[in-house]
């Protein structure tokens, strides 16, 4: 009897999950970093619809967290141009609008603290001197 | 018959200002005398009660109640209380002494209470903590580590990109919204997320972003299968 006992035992031990299992965030599962539950939270929360899928959070939050990615790398190679180690809205300015697809996508944007591109139009800037330094006055003129 | 009404009328009036008049001067000798309340109390009522001496209470009362009213240190809720006293008809001294007592108490139990640094009274209970507002600026900041690394990034920045985050959520959510209407489903699925992206995402931004969607909810999918 003990023989069959402990055979039987053995057996119930592989069975089934353990009663203490951890829980694993949805996050986790996707491999992301940006949190699943909140976005389909939001989701609810914000009547898009009578109902929400499992699957349309995770695939929103995979989508925010690349363009997240996105906009910090640019802006991080910014930081580092201007040797700078830590991030400010000026370099999210120069990444953004350095950026083609960023830029449109960011067109009615405005970001604070931002500024402008360094740009001059090239009618602004001063003429080209001649060879010794005095500008020919009969060159304005044309001849028909 | 006109005239006897306009002489009812007169006594009425008269009555009333009597009425007020008595209530003025018994408070103002209630601050002032203190247990000497009802016996004056009751003079006055059978003052009121004649109608020829109607009008001298009156001059004569109201300026000390005036004058008394300043000096006293009593609050307004202890005035209410001897008004609503007076008008019953006057109050015993035993109930006097009782208030009396009851606010000698008061103070010692003020004086037992636990203070804080500044005199304040501590509040029993768990303290109030912050109250916690939802954004995405540990996820940024986690999402900033893994690609660079040594970067740090100010507090307006991390406002900056919350926000980008927020418009972006909502864009997506209604456009994908539009395509649930559109095609009559009930359901937002990861099928109109994607082609929520495709439109509003331009070109290869678009194309990139709908890859890791599509591989996290296939990661998402196959956890644990």
């Amino acid at each position: 009897m003990s023989s069959t006992e402990a055979a039987a035992t053995e057996k119930k031990g592989g069975r089934g999950k353990p009663k203490t299992s951890k829980s694993v965030s949805r996050s986790s599962k996707a491999g992301l970093q940006f949190p699943v539950g909140r976005v389909a939270r939001y989701l609810k929360a914000g009547r898009y619809a009578q109902r929400v899928g499992s699957g349309s959070p995770v695939y929103l939050s995979a989508v925010l967290e690349y363009l997240a990615a996105e906009v910090l790398e640019l802006a991080g190679n910014a930081a580092r141009d201007n040797k700078k180690t830590r991030i400010v809205p000026r370099h999210i300015q120069l990444a953004v609008r350095n950026d083609e697809e960023l830029s449109k996508l960011m067109g009615s944007v405005t970001i604070a603290n931002g500024g402008v591109l360094p740009n001059i139009h090239q009618n602004l800037l001063p003429k080209k001197v001649a060879g010794k330094g005095k500008t020919e006055i009969g060159s304005a003129s044309q001849e028909f | 018959m006109a005239p006897k009404r306009a002489e009812k009328l007169v006594v009425r009036s008269t009555k009333k200002v009597v009425e007020s008049s008595v209530l003025v001067s018994v408070v103002g000798k209630r601050l002032t005398r203190g247990k000497k309340d009802t016996q004056t109390t009751d003079g006055e009522e059978e003052v009121g009660s004649q109608e020829h001496l109607v009008v001298i209470p009156i001059q004569e009362v109201t300026p000390q109640a005036q004058k008394d009213s300043p000096n006293s240190a009593i609050t307004t809720e202890n005035k209410a209380e001897q008004e609503n006293n007076t008008q019953d008809g006057g109050v015993e001294n035993n109930q006097e002494e009782e208030e009396e007592h009851e606010e000698v108490k008061e103070k010692k139990n003020k004086a037992k209470t636990p203070k804080g640094k500044n005199g304040k009274e501590k509040k029993r209970g768990r303290k109030k903590g912050r109250r916690s507002v939802e954004g995405y600026q540990r996820y940024v900041y986690r999402v900033l580590k893994q690609v660079h690394p040594e970067m740090g990034i100010s507090s307006k920045c991390m406002t900056v990109l919350n926000n980008l985050m927020n418009d972006m959520f909502e864009r997506l959510a209604f456009e994908a919204s539009k395509l649930k209407d559109y095609t009559g489903h009930m359901t937002l699925s990861s099928r109109e997320i994607q082609g929520a992206v495709r439109l509003v995402l331009p070109g290869e931004l678009g194309k990139h972003a709908i890859a890791e969607g599509v591989k996290a909810v296939n990661n998402y999918t196959s956890y644990d299968a």
